[in-house]
């Protein structure tokens, strides 16, 4: 059988087979450096699912918190659907204006200069929308 | 017949000793020892260079450690490792062809074997025989299975369909092809 397929190519498969070869003790340390590999693999695993464990509970609230950000942000539209949508309301200056607003008087000479110009673009406000000689 | 009873209660005990934790690091080490030769020569034939075949057999033994529970026991298990080995090699293949086509131009195909080849100090450079293994490399991968289980192995075919899961019929006719193209390359290239 082996001649016949030497005849075939002209080639026995010891002429080639000779040209190979393998290094001294190849195989006798090979299954040494193969547990060492396995060792080496498994204490990364170790590592890996020891990390895991100690931020495991880090990772437990910061996946708690997004999803009560998520779900208030899912949910606080469905519950302003109800509300009308257009243009915001025109608000009066001197709601918006803090000093005034807070209900707490002027104190200090900038609150004071907040108050008189809120008066002065309230006074406008008044004629612009409410007065009608 | 002997052999085969032998190897399979070899085989057996080896899986026992595998499957129970107190003695699975020894049962391992037989079973490198055991089946490391065999294996080396089928991925040295498939990747030529010494280097690349020792980081795939480390591979193959990796493989196989982490796969050694779900190992049902259905084939031998040089069968298994076997086909780990194969694919391994053919996957490893697969990427140096890839990598060689985006680096360069692609060029033959897997004429980066013979590169391979060339570079290993394990290997003593011939010329007839690089001509034959550029033959082989020109192969598709079936046809170079087949030829190299029966040309280095001589292999029956009954065995190789074992190994391969391949029928014996198209085992054949991969074999015969595979001789004819080798033959028409290595009178062309005289």
């Amino acid at each position: 059988m082996t001649e016949q397929k030497d005849s075939k190519l002209g080639r026995s498969r010891q002429e080639s087979l000779k040209h190979y070869s393998i290094p001294e003790g190849y195989f006798s340390d090979l299954s040494g450096r193969i547990m060492e590999r396995i060792g080496t693999l498994y204490q990364e695993e170790s590592r890996k699912s020891t990390l895991m464990l100690r931020f495991r509970p880090y990772l437990t609230v910061a996946a708690s918190l997004f999803l009560l950000f998520s779900l208030y942000f899912v949910i606080s539209p469905i519950y302003n659907d109800g509300r009308e949508s257009g243009p915001p309301e025109r608000v009066s200056p001197i709601e918006s204006a803090s000093p005034l607003a807070s209900n707490t008087l002027p104190k200090t000479d900038w609150e004071l200069y907040l108050s008189n110009r809120a008066a002065d673009e309230e006074e406008e406000f008044w004629l612009e929308t409410v007065y009608t000689p | 017949m002997r052999d085969r009873e032998t190897e399979s209660e070899f085989d057996r005990t080896l899986i026992e000793k595998l499957r129970d934790p107190s003695t699975r690091e020894k049962a391992f080490v037989d079973l490198v020892q055991r089946y490391s030769k065999p294996l080396y020569s089928q991925i040295r034939r498939l990747v030529l260079n010494h280097s690349d075949c020792d980081n795939l057999l480390q591979e193959v033994f990796i493989k196989a450690w982490k796969g050694i529970a779900s190992f049902r026991g259905d084939s031998k298990l040089y069968t298994w490792l076997y086909r780990i080995a194969y694919h391994e090699a053919l996957d490893h293949l697969r990427w140096k062809q890839q990598r060689r086509e985006h680096e360069v131009e692609i060029g033959e195909e897997n004429s980066f074997l013979i590169e391979r080849l060339v570079a290993d100090p394990y290997f003593d450079p011939d010329e007839a025989e690089l001509k034959l293994q550029k033959a082989i490399a020109h192969l598709p991968p079936k046809q170079r299975q087949v030829f190299l289980l029966r040309f280095y192995d001589e292999l029956p075919y009954s065995e190789i369909r074992s190994l391969t899961g391949t029928s014996e019929g198209a085992l054949k006719s991969s074999y015969h092809h595979a001789i004819q193209k080798i033959k028409a390359e290595l009178t062309d290239e005289e």
